[in-house]
């Protein structure tokens, strides 16, 4: 198992695309959760001071966390989806998995190492967007000659933690959806239209359907909205960020996210045992 | 035991063969199948092939497009399951760790991440196999890959990606080499070297190779498996194979020529094998039959000049044993 995470340590490290999606995530982090809110917020008009207020404590250091964590639910979670269709669907494309699994470490080994070195790089991707959050809000505060009141730690660490679980639940679905359709397009294609699509109308109709509740609350999205919600982020009805809201208690939405990662290793690790590789 | 194996009346043979040696000789064979069956789908890729590849052996693997030559070589390696059968590999099941870390593999073409550098490829296999990147060094320069190996594989010449594909089965010194066409892409001059090479690695491992090359067969390989729609339909060395496929062609000079002619042409098959007035003609006979003929010729007012039984090339005998042979009974 070692020499299998080895390996796979090696080639995400060298590979552009991780350093392309975690780029990208950063700068969509920076830029929708704090740069465009603060054009916003400085361009308001002055009669509108409460909202002005609200809208920069959000971006100051003291909420920069929570902001961050609420920036995953819907864009951060369909990023890293795409984070994880490449990491397994690109073997596909290149035909390289010949190559992979004939090298002694088992399928099952090769695949383990795929969901873990990805779990790792969500995660090293989730700390670098938080601590660009940070460091712009700082900026914010020194501009708007606010005081740098930071977050306390564990409070820090519980947003990342909560990112972090969210990033790799998501990355964890897309690698299955690599495996599943053998190839990044489909994946791609598939796996965005089922969480931004699919999960999306759903969420809607749930909110004008009493009875499409329960299907809501085991949905990616919302559990992930529920999650962050539970950081004490406002849902979106009130100032949140899109697809935050309390749709379910956090030890349910725990629990979904669990799940559907969990399903995620089987289906791959199961098919990629038993498929044969022509 | 015969070192020939011809499908068909001598089938029996071959399967008592493989059946009472494989236990026998398990100790010194590199590769075991018995009774191996594959189908995807409706298509059955391997029929019942039996076959035992002994350690130190250079062995080709032969056959049409179809014939099965890559599923054989991927069922070695565990990459497809067979339905029936048992498949041992330096002693292990087929996809055993051990047995995978002692094989070296080079399956269809060459694949690598086309954004990263050779050497990174191979070092990501290497670390795979819990190798040091000095071994990635070492095989890059066996297959003269060391200048080129900083360049993005991307960039790379088919020539160049099956060396680096070589390169990559060569890691950690394998006991069995599986090459699958090595030869594709190449030209002229890196025909030559895989030919060395082969014969190199043969002399310190055993190599299994399948190619269309005929003639590269004939040249590196101690023995060959002849597949033909799955099924195994030769198997032996090289040299009884062609002593065997050539036995019933004669080649016969004798003068004059048109008094040859006279006896030769009575003969069902004869062809004159020169031009008008050319004493040279080639018919099929048995071995007994040969004296008969010379008796015939000289009794006929002919001096016989020469006799000779013809040795096929690898490739009259491929193509003896791979075309359909149903047509053929019908003819």
């Amino acid at each position: 198992m070692i020499t299998a995470l080895a390996a796979e340590v090696l080639l995400l490290r060298k590979r552009l695309a991780p350093f392309v999606v975690g780029g990208a995530w950063v700068i969509m982090v920076v830029g929708f959760g704090f740069l465009v809110p603060y054009i916003v917020y400085a361009t308001m008009g002055l009669s509108k001071q409460a909202g002005r207020a609200e809208l920069l404590a959000t971006l100051l250091p003291a909420a920069a966390h929570t902001t961050t964590a609420g920036t995953y639910p819907l864009f951060g979670g369909a990023i890293m989806l795409i984070l994880g269709v490449l990491v397994t669907g690109s073997e596909y494309r290149w035909g390289t998995w010949t190559a992979r699994l004939v090298q002694g470490p088992s399928r099952t080994q090769v695949v383990l190492a795929k969901f873990g070195v990805g779990a790792v790089t969500a995660t090293v991707i989730a700390t670098a967007a938080l601590a660009a959050a940070m460091v712009t809000s700082g900026v914010i505060a020194l501009t708007e000659q606010r005081p740098l009141s930071w977050p306390a730690a564990s409070a820090v660490v519980a947003s990342l933690g909560v990112a972090a679980f969210i990033s790799i639940a998501w990355m964890s679905v897309g690698a299955a959806l690599g495996v599943v359709f053998r190839g990044v397009g489909p994946a791609l294609g598939v796996g965005l239209l089922w969480t931004l699509g699919l999960e999306n109308a759903v969420s809607g109709l749930a909110g004008a359907v009493p009875g499409m509740e329960p299907v809501r609350a085991v949905l990616l999205g919302p559990a992930s909205g529920s999650l962050v919600a539970a950081l004490g982020e406002p849902s979106v009805g009130k100032g949140g960020a899109i697809g935050v809201g309390a749709y379910t208690s956090a030890a349910t939405a725990c629990a979904v996210l669990l799940g559907y990662a969990a399903t995620a290793i089987a289906v791959a690790t199961v098919m990629t045992r038993h498929r044969d590789i022509t | 035991m015969d070192s020939l194996t011809l499908c068909g009346a001598e089938m029996t043979l071959h399967q008592e063969t493989a059946a009472g040696v494989i236990s026998r000789e398990n100790a010194t064979a590199a590769v075991c199948l018995e009774n191996l069956t594959k189908t995807f789908g409706t298509v059955r890729a391997l029929q019942d092939v039996t076959l035992r590849v002994r350690a130190g052996q250079v062995y080709g693997i032969l056959g049409p497009n179809g014939a099965g030559k890559t599923t054989l070589l991927r069922a070695l390696l565990g990459l497809v399951r067979c339905d029936t059968g048992t498949v041992r590999v330096l002693g292990k099941p087929p996809a055993d760790p051990q047995a995978l870390r002692r094989t070296g593999a080079l399956v269809e073409s060459p694949a690598f991440v086309p954004q990263l550098s050779g050497r990174v490829n191979l070092r990501v296999l290497a670390r795979a196999r819990a190798l040091h990147d000095n071994e990635v060094s070492r095989v890059l320069r066996a297959v003269g890959m060391q200048e080129a190996a900083g360049r993005r594989v991307a960039g790379y010449s088919l020539g160049m990606r099956q060396r680096l594909g070589v390169a990559a089965a060569m890691l950690g010194d394998p006991s069995l080499l599986i090459l699958d066409e090595p030869t594709n892409g190449l030209d002229p001059d890196g025909m030559a070297w895989m030919r060395g090479l082969i014969r190199e690695l043969g002399g310190r491992a055993t190599v299994l190779l399948s190619s269309h090359l005929l003639g590269e067969v004939q040249q590196v390989c101690d023995r060959v498996v002849v597949l033909d729609k799955g099924k195994v339909v030769a198997e032996g060395s090289v040299s009884a194979l062609l002593d065997r496929a050539g036995s019933r062609t004669v080649a016969v000079w004798a003068h004059p020529a048109d008094v040859a002619a006279k006896v030769l042409s009575t003969r069902p098959g004869a062809v004159l094998a020169g031009g008008p007035g050319d004493s040279h003609w080639r018919l099929d006979l048995d071995r007994d039959q040969i004296p008969g003929l010379v008796k015939a010729l000289v009794d006929g007012g002919a001096e016989v000049h020469e006799v000779r039984r013809e040795r096929q090339s690898l490739e009259q005998v491929f193509f003896d044993l791979t075309t359909d042979r149903d047509a053929g009974a019908g003819r």
